[in-house]
């Protein structure tokens, strides 16, 4: 081996290429090594999509082929600055998959059978075209439905479906991040925290994001920096996840507590008057508040304090410890260094508590409270609202707000869900609410994603109730079997999207780019549409709207076409191109200039770059100056116009103030009390449909945590990934050993689950990691692949086989493990696991929050040895017991009276006119009002 | 100058994504890792942490990889990478043994080993290593130790950080911030039949030990799983060795056995010589790439004991054949007594060299830092014992009549039977030679337990025959001795290194 000391030249030793090689970079080739063999590289920026904290990639293609070689981070991007997850460069794998679906495909039988035959876009567009436009012609503005997994751009469909004047637009946020934003949005107006970790002295979490959640590698990063900086890290979780593991204390209540245990904090901060009194005073609600709690009496600042301490009494250290399991010199201890922490105190619930439990919404609230109390909202080191850190510029036109209101997104019973009913969709469709003539799920998987699955396929199925479905998915998947057509999309690498996320105290925006159109285009190779630089002939959505709503309306007479009409080009189609041209030149402060510094017009820098940094230090929103022109001074630094408060004074001028009805945080929410939950007006702990005082342990009876996450998957798009599946490969049950001795199991022993729908079996995982009482099962494994020809390239789909017990009772039953498979990739026959994960969900009931409409997670469970007869992986569902569980549910709920369908000052997806939102404007057009 | 890393654990968040960026860099294959992640969870509930050990090779200042590769494929480079020529790895994977930290794995589509080589491909071009760059923590510290003033010298003389498994004396240069003792301490934690997210890897199968206590409470729960490289036709070259060695350690004694006549006269050496044929087809079989085996010649790394001992079996052989040759034409020839006044002289050179023979597996085997059962001062008296043995199990077959070789075979099969019992029960100074000798109990051949057998047959048995049927003898005692190596070697490579 030949090398020579003196051409070592090791420093400065830097993360990336020069950016301005970026177009030919030689590389030395690995592969050749110690050949000193050079390979020639084209760099293109791009955004990965493996989950929604889009962080930075950039692609490196093969200057001899245009393919791509490895993707690494981005060093342009603010949010990842330039560092990944092992999901980022895993992405090669998905580019990679040997069994992508390579073009549309169109089943061939009965849905769900099976079998497909390759058919072209045209013959897609033009079906759908035809069957969305007869919906909108007939004036069925409810019946077109998009359904979103993975969004991945800010916006873009929101234009797409108000151009078509449908309400259609449906999520996967009420299994998710539903509960928690309500939680939020009654403290602020804003759904999300976006908590400034790096400038923190104490950092709460109910979440794991030091491994999972929004925005796992940005907050990562900057978690860990506050943390080397000095800061202390609390995490409150039921198992030991790693994120616990790295933290100065792990709190693990019992599930459904957790709200108690923040009130706990909270009664610990005004007791000891570690409360931020100029931040309350100022800019909290609390005259409001005496006005509801104590009417007639003289309103004061100590008179507030004294009543929240009289109102939380029942959240005492000792009474928290009591109910929660967790020791009160350890909330005391907390509490305290929460109070010291002062304003510099970041917080964050994502999923954990608030989507595990009914109630769980006021997870979110009562932390909020501890931030409010120590005056963290907004404060540097302390907690923002996403509002504030995240920029979604305009396009070049915006249609109006859609006239209609769709019952199936929006039922009367929720109306403070945030957001869509998504997941009772099916149970909605089977109580004949409504049917849909157009359905498109998008990177969406709601057959394995969502409770109750079976009931999702038994619908899929039912052409009445579904009459055109596609599946726009970059990958097979549970759902895809059951569409009329699976369109693929294309991976992070092959798509455009803008997108930008609250990572932290700054604003961005990144560019998802279809890098081998972007190489072509540089190389000088125009490229029409981004399908035909792809791998066969994945599209990307964004031209795949463009060309279904012209289609729509070719000849303009609906009004749709018109918003498809290019800016540059009168009267012509617009191209993906000046969609993103025309953000970048007109809707983003600064990036012109940034552009012309470099020589670049903006839509070359960004093709360059990836990303864009609009503004940094966004602390204090709140205090922005408002315009109070024509506003009246209530009092009490309050000026409002029309009867309604517009602005605060605080700091002797008028300021913006937060985005609530008082335009201050709400402690109180009259919203609350007007919208039928007056028990609900202030923060409370609520108990959980999972109470500790509901299971008999000696008859098996457990609370089931099944939210879990893992660092390395990616809910139902990773299947494909051999480098994530080699590291996590199994999903079995945790189980403390006192209630393994109980249920006399050992580690890898099987157990038999079951909910009150189903069970499924499953091997025991026996672990000091997860609180006594308390069984856990991560959802990130368990998918399967009914049909040998379909996915068959896999490291982590079994093959199952489906039986129908008797009517609507269902079991999937594996018939063959993860085996080695043979493949133009080698490594596939080196599969060496065999598991691949059993799936729970399917045995979960639907369970919506009364309130916010969230599914609770949490599953009350018995757990056994499994039965004679039972094998690993067994799941078995009676759908006719779902239906059951759904009316229970269902009849908790409150159904709005009117006037109005929902708070006019809440969030809502895809917001509507506000003529919508009135109830008595809304005709159904097929099956039977809500609540009657 | 010597590039190092520090592993931050102050930092890092164990989610693999050096680990995965290892593999998309450098193609390494499904099952193998240049870089991996242990987990490794310590405590009751509550009070239990997960930890969190990046693994990797150690760009070892004294590397054994390198000095035990006996072509030269290795090299520790100026600027202290450790670095591997994959076209000139001949496939014997005698450095795996050599590696103390599993830091090395075999490609199976080349047949060259591969590891952590710096991404020296990427340092030549002033680029960090991939997994440096991905880590989203700058968890990943790298630089020259040697510069005082670099960042890692600097957090290693302001931080108090942990290497692994100093005792081997490698001088590993990938030092761990803040990280769990024990997650260094490999075989201290207990190991589960499957981990908390992944299955365990089937590469050992073995169970753990009974007799081998692991520290309460600690456990691995995340971890790579390593091959079993050396089997079957390592434990038969040390046999066939051993009988060729103990033929020619015998020989000179040839006649006083009553070799004296005819074909049985040739005996010794007609064993020794078959068998060093045996011997060298089974060590050429074993290579990965048997085609290359000539460049052991063409590119001696005169450091591996693999060289020096082909060069002992060349000489060996060389020698053996002469002696034969004389032999074979005293026979067959005109004149019984040609070249008759060398044959003396030569027969006494083939025993000593059948020493080196028999010996230099030791010093081989010494230089296999990671398998310290195998380190043991008693190997080399051991080994001859073994190859008497051989030889003197060997020639009772043709002549049973003998009390000399008869005292011989008893005396060294009892001989054999302590060294054995010690290498299970004797005294072990590292953890990894404690754990291995457990292993001996678990390690099986088929349905039968190797050491147990090994025993009970290979000295039992055979000294029973001994006594009964001496010309028998040979049968129970190379086949339990057989039995025996396949314990011996398989067990010292059953504990984990990392």
């Amino acid at each position: 081996m030949s090398h020579d000391p003196a051409t070592l030249n090791i420093t400065p030793i830097e993360n990336f290429p020069r950016p301005e090689t970026w177009d030919h970079v030689e590389l030395l080739d690995a592969k050749a090594w110690p050949r000193r063999e050079t390979k020639n590289y084209m760099l293109v920026p791009t955004t990965c999509f493996n989950c929604e904290a889009a962080c930075g990639l950039v692609a490196y293609l093969d200057k001899s082929d245009l393919s791509i070689k490895k993707l690494e981070g981005n060093p342009f991007h603010p949010g990842s600055r330039g560092r990944n997850c092992a999901k980022g460069p895993a992405t090669l794998n998905q580019v990679n998959d040997t069994a992508r679906v390579l073009y549309p495909m169109k089943r061939v039988g009965p849905r769900g059978s099976g079998k497909w035959e390759r058919v072209s876009w045209d013959h897609v567009l033009d079906t759908f075209a035809a069957q969305i436009r007869r919906a909108l012609v007939e004036g069925r503005k409810t019946e077109v439905m998009y359904h979103v997994g993975r969004p991945g751009h800010d916006g873009y469909m929101d234009r797409v479906l108000q151009s078509w004047g449908v309400d259609g637009h449906n999520s996967h946020t009420n299994v998710c991040s539903g509960a928690a934003r309500l939680g939020y949005a009654l403290w602020t107006g804003a759904d999300r925290p976006s908590p400034d970790h790096e400038n923190a002295k104490f950092i709460l979490l109910l979440s794991s994001h030091l491994e999972t959640g929004h925005y796992f590698n940005p907050h990562a990063q900057r978690i860990i920096d506050g943390k080397l900086k000095g800061a202390k890290l609390c995490t409150v979780d039921v198992r030991l996840s790693n994120t616990a593991s790295m933290s100065d204390w792990w709190l693990a209540p019992y599930p459904g507590t957790e709200a108690l245990l923040l009130l706990s904090f909270a009664h610990v901060l005004l007791h000891e008057g570690l409360y931020d009194r100029e931040f309350l005073e100022e800019w909290v609600n609390w005259r409001d508040y005496l006005a509801w709690a104590h009417p007639g009496e003289p309103a004061s600042f100590e008179r507030f304090i004294e009543s929240l301490k009289v109102r939380y009494a029942y959240a005492s250290p000792d009474k928290a410890a009591a109910e929660c399991g967790v020791d009160a010199k350890t909330i005391v201890e907390v509490a305290r260094a929460i109070g010291a922490a002062k304003r510099a105190f970041a917080s964050h619930v994502w999923r954990n508590a608030a989507s595990g439990n009914e109630g769980g919404w006021q997870v979110a609230r009562c932390l909020q409270f501890v931030g409010v109390l120590v005056g963290a909202v907004g404060a540097k080191g302390g907690t923002n609202m996403n509002v504030q850190d995240k920029f979604v510029p305009a396009p070049f036109v915006k249609p109006p707000p859609q006239q209609v209101w769709n019952e199936l997104l929006y039922p009367r019973e929720w109306p403070l869900s945030h957001h869509e009913l998504s997941f009772l969709l099916p149970h909605f469709l089977k109580d004949g609410r409504g049917k849909l003539a157009a359905y498109f799920t998008r990177v969406y998987n709601p057959v394995w994603t969502n409770p109750d699955g079976m009931v999702w396929e038994e619908v899929l199925r039912d052409e009445s109730k579904v009459e055109l479905h596609a599946a726009l998915t970059p990958t097979w998947s549970e759902t895809a079997q059951y569409a009329d057509y699976v369109l693929p999309m294309g991976v992070g690498a092959e798509r455009h999207d803008l997108q930008s996320q609250e990572t932290h105290a700054a604003q961005w925006i990144g560019f998802r780019q279809p890098v081998r159109r972007v190489a072509m285009e540089r190389m000088g190779k125009p490229v029409e549409f981004t399908w035909q630089a792809n791998p066969g002939e994945v599209w990307e959505e964004d031209e795949f709207w463009i060309e279904l709503s012209w289609r729509i309306d070719a000849d303009g007479s609906l009004g749709i076409r018109k918003w498809y009409e290019s800016p540059y080009r009168k009267g012509e189609k617009i191209t993906v191109t000046e969609y993103y041209r025309w953000i970048f030149e007109n809707s983003v402060p600064g990036l012109p200039e940034a552009a012309a510094q470099e020589g670049l017009t903006p839509l070359d820098y960004m093709r360059r770059h990836g990303a864009f940094l609009v503004k940094e230090g966004t602390w204090e929103v709140h205090m922005k100056a408002a315009d109070a022109a024509g506003a009246a001074n209530r009092g009490e630094g309050t000026l409002e116009k029309d009867g309604k408060p517009v602005a605060i004074v605080a700091a002797g001028a008028p300021r913006a103030g937060f985005n609530t009805p008082s335009k201050r945080c709400e402690i109180f929410s009259k919203t609350m009390v007007d919208w039928g939950w007056p028990e609900y007006a202030t923060p409370e702990y609520i108990k959980s449909h999972v109470h500790r005082g509901k299971f008999d342990h000696a008859k098996g009876e457990y609370v089931l945590v099944p939210t879990f996450r893992l660092p390395t998957l990616i809910h139902t798009r990773s299947a494909n990934s051999k480098w994530l599946y080699e590291l996590s490969n199994t999903n079995p049950v945790w189980i403390h050993p006192e209630d393994a001795a109980r249920i006399g199991v050992d580690t890898l022993d099987l157990v038999r689950v079951s909910t009150r729908i189903g069970h499924f079996v499953n091997k025991v995982w026996v672990t000091e990691g997860v609180r006594p009482g308390v069984v856990a099962c991560s959802h990130h494994l368990g998918r399967w692949r009914l049909f040998e020809n379909v996915a068959q390239d896999t490291y982590a789909m079994p093959l199952v086989r489906r039986e129908e017990l008797a009517p609507g009772q269902y079991r999937f039953r594996r018939i063959e493990d993860i085996v080695p498979f043979a493949s133009s990739d080698p490594d596939s026959g080196r599969i060496w696991w065999s598991d691949g994960g059993v799936h729970q969900n399917l045995t979960f009931p639907v369970q919506p929050d009364p309130v916010s409409g969230m599914h609770c997670w949490h599953q009350a469970v018995k757990v056994e040895r499994a039965h004679a007869g039972d094998i690993h992986g067994d799941v078995v569902v009676d759908t006719t017991k779902s239906m059951a569980v759904y009316h229970e549910w269902l009849a908790k709920a409150r159904p709005v009276q009117g006037p109005l369908r929902r708070p006019l000052h809440f969030a809502r997806a895809v917001k509507p006119a506000p003529e919508a939102y009135k109830l008595e404007a809304y005709k159904l057009e097929g099956g039977k009002p809500a609540g009657s | 100058m010597q590039f190092g890393f520090l592993m931050d654990h102050r930092r890092c968040i164990g989610c693999h994504a050096c680990t995965v960026a290892c593999k998309s860099e450098n193609d390494v294959p499904l099952g193998s890792f240049r870089t991996w992640v242990k987990y490794t969870e310590k405590g009751t509930f509550p009070a239990i942490k997960r930890h969190f050990s990046v693994l990797r090779c150690n760009h070892c200042t004294k590397a054994p990889c390198v000095t035990i590769c006996p072509v030269n494929a290795l090299e520790k480079r100026a600027d202290g990478i450790v670095d591997i020529d994959r076209d000139a790895c001949i496939g014997c994977r005698a450095c795996m043994q050599a590696c103390p930290y599993d830091a090395i794995y075999l490609n199976e589509d080349s047949g060259a080993i591969e590891k952590c080589h710096f991404c020296a491909h990427r340092v030549e071009q002033n680029l960090a290593p991939a997994c440096v760059i991905v880590c989203p923590e700058e968890a990943i510290v790298f630089g020259d130790l040697h510069d005082a003033d670099s960042k890692i010298s600097r957090m290693v003389a302001e931080h108090p950080t942990l290497l692994r498994r100093t005792e081997q004396g490698t001088g590993p240069n990938v030092h761990y911030l803040d990280t769990l003792p024990e997650a260094l301490q490999p075989g201290v934690p207990e190991r589960p039949e499957t981990y908390l997210w992944s299955e365990r890897p089937a590469t050992k199968p073995e169970p753990w030990p009974a007799s081998l206590p692991t520290a309460p409470n600690v456990r691995t729960v995340l971890d790579a799983g390593h091959k079993v490289q050396w089997g079957l036709g390592v434990a038969a070259y040390l046999v066939t060795k051993g009988l060729a060695a103990g033929a020619a350690l015998l020989a000179p004694f040839a006649g006083h056995f009553g070799l004296h006549s005819g074909w049985q006269r040739m005996l010794p050496e007609l064993l020794a010589l078959a068998f060093t044929a045996l011997t060298t087809f089974l060590l050429v079989e074993d290579l990965k790439r048997p085609m290359k085996f000539l460049t052991l010649l063409t590119r001696p790394n005169t450091k591996s004991w693999l060289v020096k001992g082909a060069w002992i079996l060349m000489a060996f052989t060389g020698t053996v054949a002469a002696a034969l040759g004389i032999l074979a034409l005293q026979h067959f020839g005109d004149d019984p007594q040609a070249f008759g006044a060398l044959l003396g002289p030569l027969r006494w050179l083939n025993a000593v060299l059948g020493l080196g023979v028999a010996g230099y597996t030791a010093y081989l085997f010494a230089q296999c830092e990671g398998r310290d059962l195998w380190q043991s001062k008693k190997l080399l008296p051991h080994l001859l014992v073994q190859a008497a043995l051989c030889g003197s199990v060997a020639l009772l077959a043709a002549r049973a009549d003998s009390r000399s070789l008869l005292w011989i075979a008893v005396s060294s099969l009892a001989l054999h039977a302590v060294f054995v019992l010690l290498e299970r029960h004797g005294r072990h100074d590292t953890d990894n030679a404690r754990q291995a000798a457990a292993f001996l109990d678990v390690v099986r051949l088929g349905p039968v337990k190797a050491y147990k057998f090994g025993l009970i047959v290979g000295v039992g048995a055979a000294l029973g025959l001994c006594f009964f049927a001496p010309a028998l003898a040979w049968l129970p005692a190379l086949a339990g001795l057989f039995v025996y190596k396949h314990a011996y070697i398989r067990a010292a490579q059953l504990p984990p290194l990392s």
